[in-house]
């Protein structure tokens, strides 16, 4: 191990000062900004910021059941790809078996997908 | 690296099911909604080529994939059970989904995605793919309980089915990780050995083994995690409700057979133990609670928790003739629920919502239905366990099998709550024969060609394997000899 | 380095939240959360145990439990979506249709 030789003690007082730094920051930036600045209240301040557009519903707006449904086939193909990533590092040892292996692996998946895409599950409107 | 020797004969049946799964799932959105049957006649085609590759592959007891994949005679004998419960429930299907007008072709790749997911289960003594063949059942089937998605009861039974199952994921896997952590292998061998070496009981091996308890416990629904039992099986369509309580059951048996029934070292007189106490608390819970339950559906759900318990005797007695009369067990059931709920899926597809399910909607049915009528009196003999059925065989070999080794009280238990499974049973069987209908009587549809094939099956194998049980009985019993 | 007891002690707390929301909560995601968090204390203990044995044997196991539980996920959110839309409401203690 790399840390063979430090207390605990010395491990983690990196961590500790990165704590103690941020802590101090913190305090400091929104009580210089909260001493200093002048506060004025509007309407137009009070709206939520959604990076300068102009909003149009409340926060509590039901989205379409699309959103899901996009969102739960994006979760099931996203945690897929946590296969490729040890084949990926390991590319050159398993060499064709390794490939043959993916492409099969792959072509489940596209199974999945036409599947889909044949349902109109993304289809917009 | 070079391509690594991989047995593919040995897989056949199990990549012939997926590979099936994954075509008909592909041809469903490209047929009509008119012609989706066509899929459930792939999907039986396919499952019959996998019944004739594991006839192929009996007796091989080989292993592959680096022992990850056994495919020993007690796996042969598993995956039979779920290719045939898996069949006979496509069977049941067909018109049962025309008559309910959900008639959707996920469904049946659905069914065979859950067989696959029971083979990989009963074909493995590792814990990682055995951990793998449970979910790849179970997500299958939280969906396929949930398969009336317009029916309020049917997304009730999934809800609870799923949040209960995912629940008892979560214990398994804790469980794995310590039975991991101490042993250092996943494979149940490894584990044996590594647990023999040690004197003194590992508190880890202990919680491991416990947790893993609870995860299969509620798979099979062991009292007292059996609550998702009667609920998930009420709501889930007729036919789906035959086939959880035939093949997911025998599977997670199977695991547990496997992993259990050998022990590990040192914490097996604690498991011993356990697995008394709930085997009689799920038995008797079991029973007596289905006294009084009027919804046939639910009265065999809790009939189905008290078989479990009968089978969980094997756990304690722990011999090899004790898994051996489990799966002979196991084999019995499944063929007698499943044919149960062929007639309970006619009747029942006789409307279009649930309003068929009450005991008392059989009133009346063997005089007017004199063959329906008797099928259904076969399997609730068989499921009480009555000579010469299949079911008295299954519970014989069982009951025989413990009192050799001595276990007196539980089989004293076991045989009393048997002579209290008989009331519920026969209060089926006296409503059909003895009551006049009062009021006009239940339409029942008259049976398709599928279901009349399927339900002439399963009285020919429930009267057979009681008539003649050693032939079956050979064959479980050798696939045990195979498995340690 | 950080003892084994430790990864293992958090590692129970985060299963007991998680039990505990399991059995505590009425909305049914939060008791999809919860589960989940299970699921996560395992890979935690998982990873731990795999890290103390020095056998990579544990991380592939948390590969395939991720992978598992997001394909749980989806088809729990998707039945969770039947259910709202069959009732209006993910409160568990409507879903009573069955009971005893």
């Amino acid at each position: 191990m790399s840390e063979v030789g430090l207390t605990s003690f010395e491990t983690y007082f990196p961590i500790f000062f990165q704590i103690v730094l941020a802590i101090i920051i913190g305090v400091l930036m929104f009580g210089v900004s909260a001493m200093l600045g002048r506060r004025s209240k509007s309407r137009v301040k009070d709206e939520a910021y959604e990076c300068g557009i102009e909003v149009t519903t409340d926060t509590r707006h039901r989205f379409s059941v699309k959103f899901y449904l996009v969102a739960i086939l994006f979760i099931v193909f996203d945690l897929e790809t946590v296969f490729l990533f040890p084949w990926a590092v390991n590319y050159k040892q398993l060499g064709l078996f390794g490939l043959v292996e993916m492409v099969i692996f792959i072509l489940i998946l596209l199974v999945g997908y036409v599947y889909i895409v044949k349902k109109g599950a993304i289809k917009w409107d | 690296m070079s391509f690594p020797n991989v047995d593919f004969a040995l897989l056949s049946p199990s990549l012939i099911v997926c590979i099936t799964a994954l075509l008909t799932m592909l041809l469903v959105p490209f047929l009509g909604e008119k012609r989706q049957v066509v899929v459930a006649h792939l999907s039986w085609i396919g499952l019959s080529i996998a019944l004739f590759a594991v006839s192929q592959q009996i007796g091989k007891n080989a292993t592959t994939f680096g022992g990850m994949f056994l495919g020993d005679d007690f796996s042969q004998f598993f995956s039979g059970i779920f290719i045939v419960a898996a069949m006979l429930t496509i069977f049941t299907s067909i018109d049962y989904l025309r008559r309910k007008e959900n008639e959707h072709g996920e469904y049946y790749p659905l069914i065979l995605f859950a067989t696959y997911g029971m083979m990989v289960m009963a074909s493995s003594s590792n814990l990682l793919v055995i951990f793998l063949g449970l979910e790849i059942m179970s997500v299958s089937l939280y969906v396929l309980a949930g398969f009336a998605r317009t029916e309020l009861k049917s997304t009730e039974a999934a809800i609870k089915y799923f949040l209960l199952g995912a629940f008892a994921t979560g214990f398994t896997v804790f469980g794995i990780a310590f039975v991991y952590g101490v042993t250092g292998t996943f494979d149940v061998a490894g584990i044996i050995n590594a647990a023999f070496g040690q004197s003194n009981v590992d508190t880890f091996l202990i919680i491991g083994s416990a947790l893993l308890l609870i995860g299969f416990g509620f798979k099979v629904a062991a009292v007292p995690f059996h609550m998702w039992a009667p609920d998930a099986y009420e709501g889930a369509p007729s036919p789906i409700t035959g086939f959880m309580s035939a093949g997911p059951k025998a599977a997670a048996f199977a695991a547990m057979l496997r992993i259990f029934s050998v022990g590990f070292g040192s914490t097996v007189p604690h498991l011993q133990t356990l697995f008394w106490i709930v085997a009689v608390a799920t038995m008797t819970v079991g029973n007596i609670i289905a006294l009084r339950q009027n919804n046939i559906k639910r009265m065999l759900a809790f009939s189905s928790i008290a078989h479990a318990g009968y089978i969980l005797i094997a756990l304690v007695v722990g011999t090899g003739e004790a898994s051996s009369a489990a799966a002979l067990y196991l084999l019995a059931y499944a063929l007698t629920n499943l044919g149960a709920f062929m007639v309970i899926a006619l009747v029942d597809s006789g409307a279009k919502h649930d309003e068929f399910t009450s005991i008392d909607t059989y009133t009346g049915l063997a005089r007017k239905r004199p063959f329906l009528g008797l099928a259904l009196t076969l399997f609730m003999l068989s499921l009480a366990g009555f000579p010469p059925t299949a079911g008295f065989m299954g519970k014989f070999v069982l009951f025989k099998a413990a009192v050799s080794q001595g276990f007196y009280v539980l089989i004293v238990i076991a045989v009393l709550n048997s002579l209290v499974s008989v009331f519920y049973y026969l209060r089926v069987v006296v409503k059909m024969f003895m009551t006049e209908p009062d009021g006009q009587p239940v339409e029942v549809p008259a049976v398709p060609v599928f279901l009349m094939v399927a339900l002439a099956f399963a009285v020919a194998a429930v009267l057979l394997i009681g008539v003649y049980p050693q032939g079956w009985f050979n064959f479980a019993g050798l696939s045990i000899l195979g498995a340690n | 380095m950080v003892p084994l007891e430790y990864y293992l002690v958090v590692a129970g707390i985060i299963f007991t939240i998680g039990m505990i929301g399991v059995i505590v909560a009425r909305n049914i995601i939060i008791i999809f959360m919860s589960i989940e968090l299970m699921l996560n204390a395992a890979n935690l203990a998982m990873i731990a145990f795999s890290r103390n044995l020095g056998s990579m044997g544990g991380h592939v196991m948390v590969f395939m439990i991720m992978t598992v539980a997001a394909a749980e996920a989806a088809v729990g959110l998707s039945i969770i979506i039947a259910l709202f839309r069959n009732r209006d409401s993910a409160n568990i203690d409507e879903v009573n249709l069955m009971k005893w």
